[in-house]
């Protein structure tokens, strides 16, 4: 085992800790990144918050995203204004004619 | 163009009634990423016209809402893209809104004030007002940052096609990941879990 690899894993601080956490999001851990997170999160009781926080935001990230996505949204963020839906529905006109020309 | 295929796949074959059928749906879509309602309006505008163009694209595989916003979704990374430059034009070093070297040299368990996690997710989940304070943090989010989000945490996309689409190298994805997610927590932090902690001595 490397110096460095042993410092990350006896050594781990929470910054370092927290860029890991987000990084298992996107990537497969080291061993080594694994093993000093696991470490890091036996004592630090601030970083195993953070993970089960960035898990909460991404589930509700995700679920935010589907409902959307579906065209269901609890929230009341408003319709088109009617002025916007003229002014569209006259640009595909406008469009539709230019395709038919 | 001119031997455009009349788009029957479609629910509502008639374009000028896209507007009615999928509008709000798309504006609320727009609004959630990018808050502002005037630019909402005209990328619903540019998603609808940008499909009368694709049109004979449509497969009907998926439903038409999932191809407009599939459409619409791309307007919108493009967006934030556009302001990254308009930045990167304006200011050759934009400040970072978060000072990462701050806090080195004297290594405390300095983190951010941040409540407990809700005790049952679930039932934060069903408040309407949690998603309006989770969309306002989201389009207050830095356009850098945001383009990275969005297609990751939101869109799903995989680390390679987010690289390729904002041409950064994985290891700048990650930082901005990274401070894309500190952001939004600290931001539900103060707007929603207004409820201090004082154990992270």
């Amino acid at each position: 085992m490397r110096w460095r690899d042993a410092k990350l894993i006896l050594a781990l601080k929470c910054d370092e800790s927290s860029r890991l956490t987000s990084a298992s999001f996107d990537r497969p851990l080291t061993m080594v990144e694994r093993m000093a997170l696991a470490g890091h999160r036996l004592v630090c009781g601030q970083c195993r918050k953070l993970l089960l926080q960035l898990q909460f935001l991404r589930e509700a990230v995700r679920r935010r995203e589907n409902d959307l996505a579906a065209g269901s949204s609890p929230t009341e963020t408003g319709v088109l204004s009617i002025a916007a839906r003229d002014q569209i529905r006259r640009a595909i006109r406008q469009a539709t004619r230019r395709d038919e020309d | 163009m001119t031997t455009r295929k009349q788009p029957h796949e479609l629910t509502c074959s008639d374009p000028a009634e896209w507007v009615d059928e999928y509008g709000d749906s798309l504006y609320r879509y727009a609004v959630s990423k990018i808050g502002d309602r005037d630019i909402a309006e005209d990328l619903v505008q540019e998603t609808l016209l940008a499909a009368l163009s694709g049109v004979d694209s449509f497969r009907g595989k998926s439903s038409s809402l999932t191809w407009f916003i599939g459409i619409l979704r791309r307007k919108i990374v493009d967006e934030f893209r556009r302001r990254e430059r308009d930045i990167d034009g304006r200011d050759a070093a934009p400040a970072a809104p978060l000072s990462p070297r701050r806090n080195m040299g004297r290594h405390r368990h300095r983190h951010e004030q941040f409540a407990d996690c809700p005790a049952e997710p679930e039932a934060v989940l069903e408040q309407h007002e949690f998603w309006e304070v989770l969309d306002d943090c989201v389009t207050s989010m830095p356009s850098h940052f945001a383009a990275a989000f969005l297609l990751r945490d939101m869109y799903h996309e995989d680390t390679d096609t987010v690289c390729e689409q904002l041409e950064i190298s994985p290891a700048n994805l990650f930082v901005r990941l990274h401070r894309a997610r500190l952001i939004l927590r600290r931001c539900l932090e103060s707007k929603w879990f207004d409820r201090p902690t004082s154990n992270s001595k």
